[in-house]
């Protein structure tokens, strides 16, 4: 029967009139531990109708299954995926040749740095600075891509395969990148990410941590 | 402890009831019957104020204050200058603020109503969520904020400025964060605040970060609402206090929001999957589903840990 239906409801709510009716009616004739028994039984039927129609207009717990506090379902933790490269990676800075890297008509190899403790730390993504043509800060929070762009460089096509690309090879994170430098293609480029990849030009400072996979509920 | 008082009260007049009956006039019976209702009325407010923690006691579970390392739960009293409003607060210090000199993100976190910041805390098992999630280094090291969000505490301001009332939305979004910036390590500036809630908290954290998109740059909604469901007294239910009016009639702000609730929590699931389709960029959107549980604490207790990894990783980091 379910928790917030009108059978169980009117049930709850004819045993209550019918235990009031019969107490009243063999009240003189009752012992007194029937009385009390028969007391303390109305009043926990009356709490327990009150609390079904108040539950059942305001839908707090919609199921047995939910008063239990059983939610059926379990909060997954993520994997960091180590990136293709962690296992090989050179001792400084280094030149980057990802399968897109044609398509992004750059003067040359896009340049990444790393964070010193990258390696030390197998299970921790790490945020991003991109930047365009631009010198970036020194930082030791972020893996930091420099790329130099020609005038044939598309934000679209660095948005279509630069952020998977770079994902697939090093552990990075998949937003609040801050993209530096490159005027229009980085203007282009953070308006025409996905929302929460890309700000442009912020502080190294206001980067978010670096963290281990969160944990994760299904998405609608 | 209340509640062991009260069921002994109702089954002393119980037994009263039925033993002295016979021995009584009218007046002395209508007094017995009128003690048991009260008694059993009494039994069942103070469970309803153990679910909702409505009226708390006083003062932070022991665990908090005591201990020499580890986080720490504050209890503090705020003294609002801009919105006159006086009220408490907790305050959850990270294990990291005892050492070093880092300034930390800081997250706002809003209750339900009817309820009490107080819920966090005994219901809800924060501490140790928040605790158990920067250990693990899913989140960073966080202050976090547990403010009352009205004087009286049957009175629901949804977070907002009542008309000719209480001015909670100045007192959570400037009178709050002044005191942190001055009493704790915290960082000032707005990418590193943050806002959660519950249930009627869920709708002020959505509220408050679409209309302080300048302060806020990331807000979680543990089953919240698109509207605040009361009269605020100027109309601005239906506008600018109605977040699924904002979303289709104002420019969207450059904010992330993480709105989560439980399938079969029929109206928060409605109103959450309505904001859901109405987001665009430059706002970010996710959402979280559980299959069922209802409008309930077990709902929020999974949600905390994942909404909190959100925000952490939407807010900027600790700086040294």
């Amino acid at each position: 029967m379910s928790l917030t239906g009108l059978p169980l409801l009117s049930l709850s709510g004819l045993l209550t009139v019918a235990t009031a009716a019969l107490l009243v009616w063999l009240w003189r004739r009752a012992w007194i531990a029937a009385r009390v028994g028969g007391v303390l039984l109305l009043e926990a039927l009356v709490v327990f109708t009150i609390g079904l129609e108040v539950n059942r207009s305001q839908q707090f717990y919609p199921s047995w299954q939910a008063l239990a506090g059983d939610t059926g379902t379990t909060s997954v933790t993520e994997q960091v995926h180590a990136g293709l490269l962690d296992e090989h990676l050179p001792p400084g800075p280094f030149r980057w040749r990802p399968p897109g890297l044609a398509a992004w008509h750059l003067a040359g190899p896009p340049l990444v740095t790393l964070p010193a403790d990258y390696r030390d730390r197998p299970r921790v993504e790490f945020p991003v600075v991109l930047a365009l043509g631009t010198r970036a800060p020194r930082t030791d929070n972020a893996v930091t891509v420099t790329i130099t762009p020609t005038a044939r460089t598309t934000a679209a096509e660095l948005l279509r395969t630069l952020p998977s690309d770079l994902r697939h090879d090093l552990r990075v994170s998949a937003v609040g990148w801050d993209v530096l430098g490159g005027r229009a293609l980085g203007a282009a480029f953070a308006a025409g990410a996905p929302a929460g990849l890309a700000q442009r030009d912020r502080p190294i400072g206001d980067l978010p941590p670096a963290l281990a996979a969160p944990l994760r509920l299904p998405t609608s | 402890m209340t509640l062991a008082l009260a069921l002994v009260a109702v089954l002393l007049t119980a037994v009263l009831l039925g033993a002295a009956w016979n021995r009584l006039r009218v007046i002395g019976r209508s007094g017995l019957i009128l003690s048991c209702v009260l008694s059993v009325v009494a039994a069942a407010a103070i469970e309803l104020n153990t679910l909702t923690e409505a009226y708390p006691t006083a003062g932070v579970p022991a665990r908090a204050a005591a201990a020499a390392t580890g986080s720490q739960m504050l209890t503090v009293t705020v003294p609002g200058r801009a919105s006159r409003l006086t009220l408490q607060m907790y305050v959850y210090l990270p294990a990291a603020y005892r050492t070093g000199h880092h300034r930390f993100p800081v997250i706002e976190a809003l209750h339900g109503y009817p309820g009490s910041p107080k819920t966090w805390l005994t219901r809800l098992h924060v501490q140790s969520s928040l605790d158990q999630e920067i250990a693990a280094g899913r989140m960073a090291p966080t202050v976090v904020l547990f403010p009352y969000q009205t004087p009286q505490h049957l009175l629901d301001t949804e977070c907002t400025n009542l008309r000719g009332g209480a001015q909670a939305e100045t007192f959570l979004t400037v009178d709050v964060p002044a005191f942190a910036r001055a009493h704790y390590r915290v960082r000032a500036d707005r990418p590193a605040w943050g806002l959660t809630g519950y249930s009627a908290g869920a709708f002020c954290a959505i509220n408050l970060s679409l209309r302080h998109p300048a302060e806020y740059a990331a807000a979680a909604s543990m089953s919240g609402y698109s509207s605040p469901g009361i009269t605020v007294g100027d109309g601005s239910e239906k506008t600018t206090n109605n977040p699924g009016w904002r979303l289709h009639h104002l420019p969207q702000p450059p904010i992330a929001l993480w709105l989560g609730w439980a399938a079969d929590d029929r109206e928060s699931a409605r109103d959450s999957r309505r904001l859901a389709a109405a987001a665009h960029a430059p706002l970010s959107m996710t959402t979280a589903v559980v299959a069922h549980g209802g409008h309930s604490d077990a709902v929020w207790i999974q949600m905390e840990p994942p909404s909190f990894d959100w925000l952490s990783a939407h807010l900027a980091r600790p700086l040294p």
